[in-house]
This record gives C-alpha cells, structure tokens and sequence, in this order.
C-alpha cells in the first residue's frame, strides 16, 4: 500500500483525496500556491509545501515544483485530483520517471483518450458506438464532404487535438463545408500545433449520460453504473444524478458494458468514464473517455457505496479489485448540486470574495464535499467551484425531497452562489419529470431567474 | 541645538513624507508627528512617488546634510542601525501641519521599517534541495558576514536533477543564511538575508 501521497491539487479534490487518505491511514503533502497559504487541504494535510505564485501555470501547473516538492517530502505517489495536470500524459510520465507512482491511468491510455480522434478509433475497435462521421481524420475539405453526407447534415467539424470548442464548427449544409473546414482546421493548427480535423453527426440536445469503471492492473474491468450529467449550461454541469432517470434498463446496461469494452480496448487502469450522448430513441454514442477521478463521482458512490478514490490508491497501490461486477449493488437514487461562485443575474459572472458566514446543511443522507470555510477568501485564480451538496433518497422523488431539504439549510453569505438557481430547478416540473436534455437550462433559464427576481431574490 | 536647527529639522521633516520621528542630542529629545490633515496637504506637493524603501536612504541624507553644524551625523546613524528613541528635550515648537510633542516616547515606526527594508530577503524560486557549495565538501558560495556583489553565486537548488544557481541581485553583506545544506526548500522560503551596501 502507498505511505506518502502528495496531493497535486486545491480545493475540495484535493480535501477529498487527503480525507481518503487519512482513513486509510496514509500520509499527505499537499501543495499549495501563495494564495492558498490558508487554504483546507494546505491545513488539513500532514505536510505542505508552497509551490509558486498565485497563477496556476506557476503553481498548479508547476510540473517541476510539483515533483521536487514530491520527491524532497519522500512521497512514493502522487494523486492530480481532476483539471490541473490530472490529464496531462507528459505529467504522468514524469512521474514514473521520477519514481513516483501516478494515481490514474497508465500515461499511453491517458495520451490515447486525449486525441479526440483516435479514441474514437479505438472505442470503434472495441465495438463501441460512436457519433456517425468519419473514421479517424479527413485528409481535406473533399473527404470531410463526402463524410457529411454519408451521415447527414448538421454536422460538426471536430479537431482531433480539440477542446475548449476551438477548431469546431457546426455545419448545416454542404455548400459551407469547405469554408469551416478550412477555418476550424487553421484555428486548431494555430491553437493545438495540429490542424487535423474530423466529421461528427450533431446531434441536437442529446442527453448526457456516463458511466462510470474501474479497472486493475490485472485486466479486471467493473462498472459502477451510469450518470446523468444533462443539466449542463454551456458544457458547464450544473446538477448530475445517478441512475439515469426514464433510461430503460435495455440501453442502460448495452452503455455499461460498451464502457467496459472500452476501458479494456485503451489499456485502462484506475477510474475513468465513459462519456455518451443519447439521442431521443435511446441510441447513444460514445464521445470521450476521461481518465481521472470526476467531479460528480459522490453521486457513484451513494448508490454503490463504493469509495472511488480509496479504489484509486488501492489499484496505484497494486491490489487487485476487491470485489466482482456481481459484488456491485445499487441502492437508491442520488442527486448533486455543484456550488460555483458565481452571480446568475448577470451571465454567471465569477465572483470571488470573502465567506462571512457559511452554514452547511447536515442530517440523515447528506454529503458536503467543500474546500471553504468561514472567513475564507474565495480567490480569482482558480475555478469558481466552491463544494457540493449530495443527498441519497430511496428513489428519485425521495432524493428530491431531500435536496430542497438540504438547499433549504444552506447559508453562504459574502459571495454570489448559484444555489438558488439549483433550489429552483428543483420544483421545476420538466426536471421532476425526469429525462431532461442538454438544453433543458437554455430553454428554462429566462423563466427561472425570472421567478427569482420577482421572489425578490439577489444571490 | 538650536533654534535653526530645529527648524530645519522641521522643514525636512515636512518634506519626507514620515509620519513622525523622534530624536536625541545630548539628552534633548525631539519628537515630530503629522496630523492627518497636514498630511493630506503635504503629500502630494512634497513626496511624488515616495515609497518607504526609498525615504530611509534618501532622509537620512538629508538630515545629515541638513544639519551640518549640529550632529547630523549621529542622527543618521542612530537612525541607520534602527534604534529609533532620540530625545531632544530643548526642542519646542511646530509649524503648521505638524504636532510637535516633546514628552512622546513613541518609537520612530518609519526608522523600524526602514532598518528592515535595507535589507534584501533572498527567496527560493523553485522547490528544490539547497546546497550552500559547488560540490560536497567544498567550501561554501557564501559565509555569513561574507560580502557579495550583484551577480555573485549565493547557492544551488537542485530540481528536476539539474543544478540551479541562484545569484544575487544586489551588493550587500550576507546577515543571516536562513538554511542548511541539504534542506528541502519551498516555494519563497527565506536563503538569505542580505543587507544592502
């Protein structure tokens, strides 16, 4: 079993990752930036060590100090939490170079799943359904075409090396193809080095729905069931919940085992997801694997009771997976909200600032997962994720019930938060229905805020 | 100290930007303090651009030429090594915009601050293992006492298996070395403590 892990991450990740270590009896560094002197995990771990300023790329992205404040504390691993380097293969690498074990994926799976195009390929390979396009990159504006029209218009133009919606282009008809293409293609050479692109059906407000798996280094591969992400605002999650609601159990379980396919088909080792979106007649589509711990995974955990980040050191450690697909139950329903910092009155804008008063909700089946306390600085450097609310129901209504409940409790005074928006959607008749899609908040959004405003309401 | 002097004094004074300074010849103790408003009208005439690091050098010059007849020179030099409680007792009397308390003890802030700031904190820029030699057995870059000029090798910090040296950016003497060799360091850890020359 690991000894020492430096903790290579803020907020409530990296107070998530020292909480599991901690039970399991393994010791912490975390590390820190100058502004996050004060920070939970820089108090809470057994050891702390500043490495850089303020900006992430000095600190959090600091590949050299990170491993030097690793290596000089005497950690035999290190855990990148999620954002940061978590997904950076290089990382990972020079982990291994260094002999620190990387809490994740072997650097190949992380490096294969993070070219768009080739996990594609690969999920294809493994008899996984992906979007309708191309098989792997179009040599030019001709082939993309003809892609296009083999699967029907709109389509996307994707960049293999893409993220962050640069080097993508909706395309409605044919006669625009050859002028996005050479547009998105330019923009992801000059933003990724690689200007390869490749051609995807668009599907409209899909549903997002992911699952979840883990996998030891001993080709064991478990799933621990599916997510429900939909309630997204500009790619953005905003409440996830698990089981799927409304998703039959038929194409439930054909995305858990195409998951597991997956994960076995890229070399996968560790915790990782499965991405899909699901049209209105239940086909669904792989879109990308993310291979690193999520933020939605305590809503995994409710319903398994399975701690996914004691799984992930477990498996770094070498242990094989303690139980079977047999040995997974799932009880119940759970619900997240995320809370951001942010002010819904005024396009979500970030809003960092001081926490005068905080009071967290409690009682039967309620998890807080936050990095904040009282008097703390909600600073402008990182993401404006401040925690999270989990409750567990015995089924959905249930679980509902229970998070009004629970957002009902919830005072966070100083800084504008989006929880009266999340307490809102929570009456809403369309999400009480269940089987949303991505574009549940665009269509519902003006009304919400609207019924906020006129309740007298000023995040 | 007489009487011109002390106007003299008053007149830098006003012209330094310090909230309030103390001194002594003699047994005589003088004590100046700015009221808030004088402040507000002094300031902006008087001290463009004056920061606190740069108002000790640039004031203990002046008094010192300022009083030439008088004891300047012990002034600048109480006020150089930091003592900061210089009483003048025959002094009395205050222009406009300035409190003149001659019983007042309260030490000189400004002369703290400043003593401190002479001083160069050397911080490591990266996470690493400090080594206060070119190789093990070797004599140090720097002893404390040692004088160092702008550029010179104060240490290495090994990271990422490459040697780093870190030179220092100003002419001083090397106070204080804050480390061992062989210590893991952070992230803006004090090195060093150099004090300017």
């Amino acid at each position: 079993m690991l000894k020492r892990v430096l903790v290579a991450n803020r907020g409530e990740i990296a107070v998530r990752i020292i909480r599991a270590c901690m039970e399991m009896g393994i010791e912490t560094v975390a590390v820190y930036s100058e502004a996050d002197k004060d920070a939970l995990h820089t108090v809470l771990a057994d050891k702390a060590v500043c490495i850089g300023a303020p900006p992430a790329k000095d600190s959090y992205l600091n590949i050299g100090n990170i491993i030097e404040a690793a290596k000089v504390t005497g950690c035999d691993s290190v855990h990148p939490g999620f954002g940061f380097l978590s997904e950076n293969s290089k990382f990972a690498e020079i982990c291994e170079d260094n002999s620190l074990i990387f809490i994740g994926p072997p650097p190949a799976a992380i490096a294969l799943m993070g070219d768009k195009a080739a996990a594609r390929e690969c999920a294809r390979t493994a008899r996984v359904p992906v979007v309708p396009g191309t098989a792997g990159t179009c040599a030019g504006p001709a082939e993309a075409a003809a892609a296009a029209k083999a699967c029907g218009f709109p389509v996307l133009l994707k960049a293999a090396a893409g993220g962050g919606g640069r080097g993508l282009r909706r395309v409605n008809t044919e006669a625009d193809i050859e002028a996005a293409f050479r547009a998105a293609s330019s923009e992801a050479e000059s933003a990724f080095g690689d200007g390869s692109m490749y051609v995807e059906k668009f599907i409209e407000n899909p549903r997002h729905i992911e699952v979840q798996i883990l996998a030891d280094k001993f080709g064991n591969v478990v799933h621990l069931g599916e997510r429900d992400c939909s309630m997204q605002r500009r790619n953005q999650k905003l409440i996830e919940e698990a089981p799927a609601a409304k998703l039959s159990g038929e194409t439930a379980r054909s995305m858990r085992e195409a998951a597991v396919r997956a994960a076995k088909a890229c070399g996968y080792v560790g915790a990782g997801t499965c991405e899909f979106v699901v049209d209105r007649d239940e086909n669904f589509y792989f879109i990308e694997m993310n291979t690193r711990i999520q933020v939605e995974h305590p809503v995994t955990e409710a319903v398994t009771g399975i701690d996914i980040v004691k799984e992930q050191i477990k498996i770094a450690s070498g242990e094989k997976l303690s139980f079977t697909q047999d040995d997974v139950e799932f009880r119940g329903h759970a619900i997240e909200c995320r809370i951001t910092a942010e002010n819904v009155s005024d396009g979500f804008r970030p809003c960092p600032g001081k926490i005068e008063f905080l009071h967290f909700p409690g009682g039967p089946s309620v998890r807080v997962d936050s990095a904040i306390y009282d008097g703390c600085e909600i600073s402008p450097y990182y993401d404006s994720m401040i925690g999270k609310i989990i409750v567990h129901g015995e089924n959905r209504a249930d679980a509902i019930r229970k998070m009004r409940r629970a957002l009902s409790e919830t005072v966070i005074n100083g800084v504008k938060t989006t929880l009266p928006l999340s307490h809102l959607i929570m009456y809403d008749p369309e999400f009480l229905r269940g089987g949303f899609d991505t574009g549940f908040l665009e269509r519902r959004l003006p009304e919400l805020l609207d019924i906020y405003r006129k309740a007298g309401g000023d995040n | 100290m007489n009487v011109e002097e002390i106007k003299e004094l008053i007149q830098t004074f006003a012209e330094s930007g310090l909230e309030e300074i103390e001194a002594e010849f003699d047994g005589n103790r003088l004590y100046l303090k700015r009221s808030a408003d004088a402040q507000a009208q002094v300031a902006p005439a008087n001290i463009p651009g004056f920061c606190p690091n740069t108002v000790y050098t640039g004031w203990g010059a002046q008094i010192g030429q300022g009083l030439q007849t008088g004891q300047g020179a012990q002034i600048g030099q109480g006020l150089q090594t930091g003592q900061g409680t210089h009483d003048i007792t025959n002094g009395s009397g205050g222009a406009g915009g300035i409190g003149v308390d001659a019983s007042g003890t309260v030490k000189s802030t400004a002369a703290v601050g400043e003593g401190e700031a002479n001083t160069e904190m050397v911080k490591a820029p990266l996470v690493g293992i400090f080594y206060e030699a070119p190789a093990p057995g070797e004599e140090p870059f720097v002893k404390e006492g040692q004088k160092v000029k702008k550029g010179d090798v104060l240490c290495v910090i090994e990271a990422m298996k490459m040697m780093n040296e870190l030179k220092a950016d100003v002419d001083g003497t090397v106070k204080k070395v804050d480390v061992k060799d062989g210590d893991a360091v952070e992230f803006g850890q004090v090195l060093f403590e150099v004090e300017r020359c």
